[in-house]
């Protein structure tokens, strides 16, 4: 029979090309699978240039949220609509729901459909919110320790939406009536680099003018085509960089197809291009897709770790900046950031990957990575100019092999973290203090599973334990949260602890218990990998705590 | 004559009356030609009714505009009868359960249209309704269903007055009815001569029974007065203009954190066309009372196209004059008083020493007023004047009290109902009475309200608010002294008028039915959003009607009052405050979705 699998994918046209690995690693697991995609209207056109969907199912959420926040419908005419789109979802009885948008409406959504196995963000029985999947969950607790995480969206999607496979490039269709209208929009020059200058969030823009005198630059050297791409709402932007790059003397054949082209012909001009220079926006990931050299101007927000360009040979950009990259919330007064990456730089690069000429060797304000896949297929930076802080990549390094393992149950292949750990001493003192506190709270949780099993139930003992357990609970957020050494692990176990789907006191006391004995077991497995013989070279694919194994054997701790 | 009879034949049954006024009517009002394609089409005043070219493929592409509108349940209403060609392709491409209705406020022209060609059994299905303007308005209003608006221009523009009428009676007929509770974001100035006003328009919707939320400006007066304080005017300009700006996003923030039915702006409200522009996209229906001259301030022109309704104080040439300008939608509405704040007022001897007088005047120092008030002044008669903006005016000083401050309402209300003449002369930037006479100042309705006698310019939308009985006119400067000198002799003949005034106030003239005026307008205009909530179908009883009792929501709306009006965040609440330790059902967890979604703001600011 064949399997059905239904992913909800709804805010960003990159969230879209990105999940390319998923798909692909879905028919490795299931050949024939049949993949129904839930996306917002807006975005329905992406869907289509997208390889190995069945069904788009479009819905379109933006006209919900405007109908509903000013009343322009009433309830029931709500309800109504929204009852008799869901309705044949929930009647097709997917084998897997993935849900790659992680917010509470999308997680509603997801429980409303139901299926035998969700995959992300989706309601409990309550109303409340919980996130099925190692991975998933990985995905919405990485922003707490952030600067560690080295595993791009394209592979967490993949990972928790199926499994470990092997790599698969982001790719996209592109009609052949598309491939011809493109090559005839660049008419004109022999060679085009594509510019992407504006972004939906200006917080993820580079200065327009920076962009303006980087071509103005470029244009000294290399003689080709700019095309500038984007929406038209771009286009005071690309206005503001065309002026500065015409002022500063650049004189490159130029066309302004922002705005001008369905999605379709972006990526069949994108796949003309010989590179696309770019800030971090849907536009970049279909460049990527269609395999054009990419330069990522990673600014505000955006970490080039998680959305940075996928696979082999594209470049990322990134300042050099203590706030930066900042939070998802941010409202930045100064965006110095953007500052930082000089057009010096920025041309430099266009000019090695244009012409070959030596890649930039010296740079300060930012670093400049390259893209590539590494031992385990999946994707990866390479830090080609700047420095970065030691402890920022022993950690880095250290937690992509931990989580590969613990939510694959493989041995990684990539290598372990180079040199001793830069801050053992704290790392230790770390460890040794929140060993007992984790101790002391995982008897506690089994006390109280042990009388919210018992019948009559003493409600106000169990009460009161609760109260102290939820003091332990945030000593143990306190010193856990403090380390590199812990960081990781405490997010992960204050996120199982949330995701309790649990009907029923006794199951409640039963979940926490379970929580509190992986976190136990994690951080005495990070112990003896920190400061065992041969540490960091073990594999871990025995963790008994692994997420992967939950309901397995489990250390028992004294 | 042929096509008469065949035509006729098919409405003889259902509307035997109007066959037989059809019969007796002369007709002859349109002007038949044929068009280019051979179909008849007609002339009325040398101007087309329908195309000359192809009249069928016309009348079939409005009515495809029309009908996207057109929602299920409603009355559908065209205006405008010319050939009917524009009634028959609404009529062939509309749900067959769908009604239609037709005002014929005329029957010469639609026994024009009955001779000029044969109408197949669609004709039948029609509701003609046929009148004056009240009588119509009356048997619409009388209509069950929630009434859709469609007007077919070229046609429309023989009856636009008594279209007019029929709007203005309609408005006040649905008005009375409504019951329905609204959320209204009223924004106000920063300060000015409409600041006041926003105040009684806040008080009077709270009174109606809406829900307002008050986006006061006025709070912002003093940063605002800083920022003026620049001696460089195009620094002064800039700051201010950035500074409305701000206003304006703060404005949105208000009303993202709590959103409205209807943002209705009272004109200088600092709302920008950028910010207009967004709240329609995000749907949100705005409205602008405009409150002004609209020949003295034009910020009208940048703003026309930004607010879904305007109501304005003037007709024919203001409200073309917008519509010119990107509005679609204004609306006659002028001023009022409120009875809270203007009322008769017992002065002590002190107080009647300090703000009475035989005369006063109330106002500014516009031009004509500083040519004129020195012409009325008298030994005669006490003359007491009182407000700012006199500097300069030393023909005055005698009279000018408290050195030409601004004085507060509380004192306008002493002045008023201590004057035994009180005068009320619009102002104007010349040197005599106003060159365009047309609307009626606040004063007039507050004066009023407070019982007081006024003696008032002529103004042209005078009569059909008050009457000679209730209002005492003059119609040159010339008249004004001898006026005065009679009606301080007349105190019966004063109170005679001045109570009549007050009556008429009360009965027509207050804000809140102003407010019930403005609410129908903009409700008969959205049938089914802000009409359907006046209507009150939004109630708990009404929703639950539509529902199917077994299952979906009719539970969970059992839960409310029958009466209290329902929306999805109150039943989203409700499931909340009940959600800790219980398991939802699938319709519970919908309604959450839903209103997950609904509480989304990233994109309104």
């Amino acid at each position: 029979m064949t399997r059905q699998v239904l992913i909800i994918n709804i805010t960003r046209m990159g969230d879209l090309i990105q999940m390319g690995a998923l798909l692909s690693r879905l028919q490795e697991e299931w050949p024939g699978v049949a993949v129904d995609l839930v996306v917002d209207r807006r975005f329905a056109p992406v869907a289509a240039l997208l390889k190995g969907l069945r069904h788009v199912i479009p819905f379109d959420f933006h006209a919900l949220i405007d109908e509903s926040r000013a009343a322009v419908k009433d309830v029931i005419s709500l309800y109504q609509n929204v009852n008799a789109w869901v309705k044949p979802l929930t009647e097709c009885r997917y084998d897997r729901v993935i849900n790659l948008t992680f917010n509470r409406p999308s997680a509603l959504l997801t429980g409303a459909i139901g299926g035998q196995d969700i995959r992300g963000a989706r309601s409990a029985w309550d109303g409340g919110m919980v996130v099925d999947n190692p991975w998933m969950a990985y995905f919405c607790d990485f922003h707490q320790f952030r600067r560690f995480n080295r595993f791009n969206l394209v592979d967490v999607y993949a990972l928790g939406g199926s499994g470990p496979g092997s790599f698969s490039p982001l790719q996209v269709t592109i009609p052949s009536e598309d491939r011809v209208w493109a090559r005839k929009a660049l008419a004109g020059s022999s060679q085009w680099v594509a510019v992407q200058a504006g972004a939906s969030d200006v917080m993820k823009a580079w200065r327009p003018h920076l962009f303006g005198v980087s071509l103005a630059q470029l244009s000294q050297q290399w003689h080709g085509g700019l095309a500038f791409i984007g929406s038209s709402e771009e286009e005071t932007t690309i206005a503001e960089v065309m002026r500065v790059y015409r002022e500063a003397g650049g004189r490159n054949p130029v066309k302004n197809l922002a705005g001008r082209t369905t999605l379709s012909q972006l990526a069949a001009l994108l796949a003309e291009c010989r590179s696309l220079l770019t800030n971090d926006t849907g536009p970049m990931h279909i460049g990527v897709a269609v395999g054009t050299s990419v330069i990522d101007l990673s600014v505000g927000h955006v970490d080039y770790q998680e959305t940075g360009p996928y696979g082999i040979g594209h470049w990322v950009i990134q300042p050099e900046l203590e706030c930066a990259p900042c939070g998802f919330d941010m409202v930045c007064a100064h965006h110095a950031c953007k500052d930082r990456i000089s057009p010096d730089l920025v041309a430099d690069l266009l000019l090695h990957v244009l012409k070959d000429t030596p890649s930039p060797s010296q740079v300060s304000g930012a670093r400049v990575y390259m893209s590539n896949v590494d031992e385990d297929g999946l994707g990866t930076f390479q830090l080609k100019v700047g420095t970065e802080s030691s402890l920022t990549v022993w950690y880095a390094n250290f937690w992509r092999r931990y989580w590969y393992e613990t939510h694959t149950g493989m041995c990684s292949k990539a290598p372990a973290p180079d040199g001793s750990l830069p801050d053992a001493i704290q790392a230790r003192e770390s460890i040794q203090r929140l060993v007992p506190l984790l101790q002391a709270a995982y008897r506690r949780a089994e006390e109280i599973a042990r009388l919210a099993s018992r019948e009559p139930r003493n409600l106000s003992h169990v009460r009161r334990l609760q109260q102290e357990q939820s003091v332990e609970k945030e000593q143990l957020h306190f010193v856990g949260m403090n380390s590199a050494a812990t960081a990781p692990i405490t997010a992960a176990f204050l996120r199982q602890l949330q995701s309790d789907n649990v009907k029923g006191l006794d199951r409640l006391a039963r979940h926490h218990v379970g929580a509190y004995r992986t976190y136990l077991s994690r951080v005495l497995d990070i112990e003896r990998r920190l400061f065992g013989a041969h540490a960091h070279d073990v594999c871990l694919t025995s963790d008994p705590g692994s997420n992967m194994h939950q309901a397995g054997p489990t250390q028992r701790v004294a | 004559m042929e096509y008469l009879n065949h035509n006729l034949e098919r409405l003889r049954h259902s509307y035997p009356a109007l066959v037989a006024a059809l019969r007796e009517s002369r007709g002859g009002v349109l002007t038949m030609a044929s068009s280019r394609e051979g179909a008849p089409s007609a002339t009325h005043g040398g101007q087309w009714i329908h195309s000359a070219y192809d009249p069928r493929k016309e009348s079939g592409s409005w009515a495809e505009q029309q009908v996207g509108e057109w929602k299920t349940g409603e009355l559908g209403v065209v205006l405008g009868v010319g050939l009917l060609y524009h009634v028959e392709a609404l009529a062939l491409i509309k749900p067959p359960k769908w009604r239609l209705a037709v005002v014929v406020p005329d029957v010469s022209v639609l026994k024009d249209a009955m001779g000029a060609r044969p109408f197949e059994s669609w004709i039948s299905t029609i509701q003609w309704i046929t009148g004056t303007p009240n009588e119509i308005a009356e048997r619409l209003a009388a209509q069950s269903a929630p009434l859709r608006f469609f007007t077919y221009g070229p046609a429309a523009r023989l009856h636009g007055e008594e279209h007019q009428q029929l709007e203005t009676s309609l408005r006040r007929m649905v008005a009375r009815k409504a019951g329905g509770q609204l959320h209204v974001a009223v924004v106000g100035p920063i300060y000015g001569g409409s600041l006041p006003v926003a105040r009684y328009v806040v008080r009077a919707l709270g009174e109606l029974g809406h829900r307002v939320t008050w986006i006061d400006h006025s709070v912002h007066h003093a940063s605002h007065e800083a920022f003026g304080s620049f001696r460089e005017a195009r620094y002064r300009l800039t700051v201010q203009s950035r500074f409305a700006d701000v206003l304006s996003f703060s404005t949105i923030a208000k009303i993202a954190e709590d959103p409205p039915d209807l943002v209705l702006a009272i004109a200088q409200a600092p709302m920008t066309l950028a910010v207009l522009q967004h709240l329609r996209k995000k749907k949100f229906t705005t409205a602008m009372w405009f409150v002004e001259n609209y020949r003295h301030l034009t910020y009208w022109r940048q703003l026309a196209g930004g607010y879904d309704y305007w109501f304005v104080i003037q007709q024919e040439e203001c409200i073309e004059a917008l519509k010119r300008a990107g509005a679609t939608q204004v609306h006659y509405l002028p001023m009022a008083a409120d009875p809270a704040v203007h009322h008769p007022v017992t002065l002590t001897t002190d107080e009647q020493q300090e703000y009475g007088a035989d005369v006063s005047f109330v106002g500014a120092g516009y031009d004509n007023r500083r040519s004129l008030l020195p012409r009325w002044l008298s030994k005669e008669w006490t003359f007491k004047l009182w407000g700012n903006e006199w500097d300069g005016a030393t023909n005055l000083s005698s009279v000018l009290q408290r050195s030409g401050a601004r004085i507060d309402t509380d004192a306008c209300v002493r002045v008023f109902n201590g004057t035994t003449v009180n005068l009320n002369l619009h102002s104007s930037s010349s040197a005599g009475l106003d060159a365009h006479p047309d609307f009626i100042n606040p004063r007039t309705f507050e004066l009023a309200a407070c019982g007081a006698f006024q003696l008032v310019d002529e103004r042209t939308l005078l009569p059909e608010l008050f009457s000679s009985d209730e209002m005492m006119c003059f119609h040159s400067p010339d008249d004004v002294p001898s006026l005065i000198r009679t009606w301080l002799k007349d105190s019966v003949g004063r109170r005679d008028h001045a109570e009549a005034a007050r009556r008429r106030v009360l009965r027509e003239h207050t804000y809140r039915h102003r407010l019930q005026d403005l609410l129908a307008a903009v409700g008969m205009q959205q049938p089914d959003r802000i009409g359907s909530i006046l209507r009150g179908e939004r109630t708990a009883t009404e929703l639950k009607r539509r529902t199917d009792p077994a299952t979906e929501l009719a539970p969970l709306l059992s839960r409310f009052p029958p009466h209290q009006r329902v929306e999805l965040k109150d039943l989203a609440a409700d499931i909340r405050s009940r959600a800790p330790g219980r398991e939802l059902s699938r319709e519970e967890l919908l309604v959450l979705m839903l209103d997950s979604y609904r509480a989304e703001t990233r994109d309104l600011l």
